[in-house]
């Protein structure tokens, strides 16, 4: 049986055809891990050290940040937060702020976990509130609030960041994602919920 | 044996047609998928392979009226089928509702923007192009 040239050519779409199923099939898998990804996205709190000097706290609280999903394509762009101090059994809370910036960016790719080390001093008036509350025999903890701001596929729409708790007294701590946002630039701010 | 089933596919101008459809729609869309689910946008290789892809497809159609109306349905077929492919995580009931509208929106917005009205006028110029070509010379 001979092809004529216009059946020639039908056989060459469907080459092109197969082949853009297979190459766009990869990517579509790839994505559809996509939002899983931001929801079991894990930040631990894998140890925390402090000491005080009577005047001030100085700490050091090592985070990781582990993607457990086969996702390719997460980049981690800034890691931000706040910490308080809080007394266990006085329950006084105190607030210290913002946490210095960690130098974290990079992707975070399947399986692999990337290491945040965040040196503190809780240090001013809120050290002194705080070693009051240790002077007063009482436990203190730490109070992470983590935002991990995410570089996406989808940067030129949306922004996308995780929000996370952690606590610890010393040593390793619990860290829960509280919330994931995407966040469109034509509203300013929407909600996207991993959660 | 294969051949001849094959070549029912092709064997009458409405199923090669509609064949032409499914298989320009099929290209279409994991072209725009690949592009839309790893940059958000295409970019200038994207288009240049779309083009191609229309090109080819306009020439297989050989008449300008059939390669436009076969445009209209094989692009609008892999619009809808990659907005699909898109909201089908959020089938599963795993995420909150709210993340459904939002992205619901904002693929929306993406799909809409990544091929209107540039791409899209475009495309059909290169389809009539190819189908005024496939007229000439196959």
């Amino acid at each position: 049986m001979s092809l004529n040239k216009r059946d020639l050519l039908t056989v060459l779409l469907v080459t092109i055809a197969v082949s853009s199923v297979v190459i766009g099939g990869a990517s579509t898998a790839n994505y559809f891990q996509f939002y899983s990804s931001l929801q079991q996205l894990q930040l631990n709190l894998v140890s925390l050290q402090w000491e005080t000097n009577g005047t001030a706290i100085d700490a050091l609280a090592n985070f990781t940040i582990v993607n457990p999903t086969g996702y390719v394509g997460l980049n981690l762009k800034l890691f931000q937060g706040i910490f308080d101090i809080r007394g266990i059994n006085s329950n006084v809370s105190v607030p210290f702020g913002a946490l210095p910036l960690a130098e974290a960016q990079g992707p975070l790719g399947p399986g692999f976990a990337r290491i945040v080390t965040i040196p503190i001093d809780a240090g001013g008036r809120q050290g002194l509130q705080a070693n009051e509350l240790l002077q007063n025999g009482d436990q203190i903890e730490f109070v992470f609030s983590i935002d991990l701001v995410l570089s996406t596929f989808l940067d030129k729409a949306s922004g996308v960041s995780a929000a996370y708790e952690c606590t610890g007294t010393s040593g390793p701590g619990t860290c829960e994602q509280l919330s994931v946002a995407v966040l469109t630039s034509s509203e300013g701010g929407g909600g996207g919920g991993g959660v | 044996m294969e051949a001849q089933s094959l070549r029912w596919f092709v064997a009458t101008e409405t199923r090669r047609s509609a064949t032409l459809i499914i298989l320009w729609a099929n290209a279409m869309s994991f072209v725009l998928a690949q592009a839309v689910y790893q940059r958000t946008f295409l970019s200038a290789v994207d288009i240049v392979v779309l083009g191609a892809i229309c090109f080819l497809a306009g020439m297989i159609s050989l008449d300008l009226g059939r390669a436009l109306l076969s445009y209209l349905g094989a692009m609008s077929i892999a619009l809808v089928l990659l907005f699909i492919l898109a909201m089908l995580p959020f089938a599963t009931g795993s995420y909150a509702p709210e993340a459904s509208t939002v992205m619901f929106q904002l693929w929306l917005s993406i799909i809409f923007t990544s091929v209107f009205p540039f791409n899209f006028i475009m495309l059909l110029v290169v389809s009539v192009l190819g189908s005024g070509f496939g007229e000439k010379y196959l």
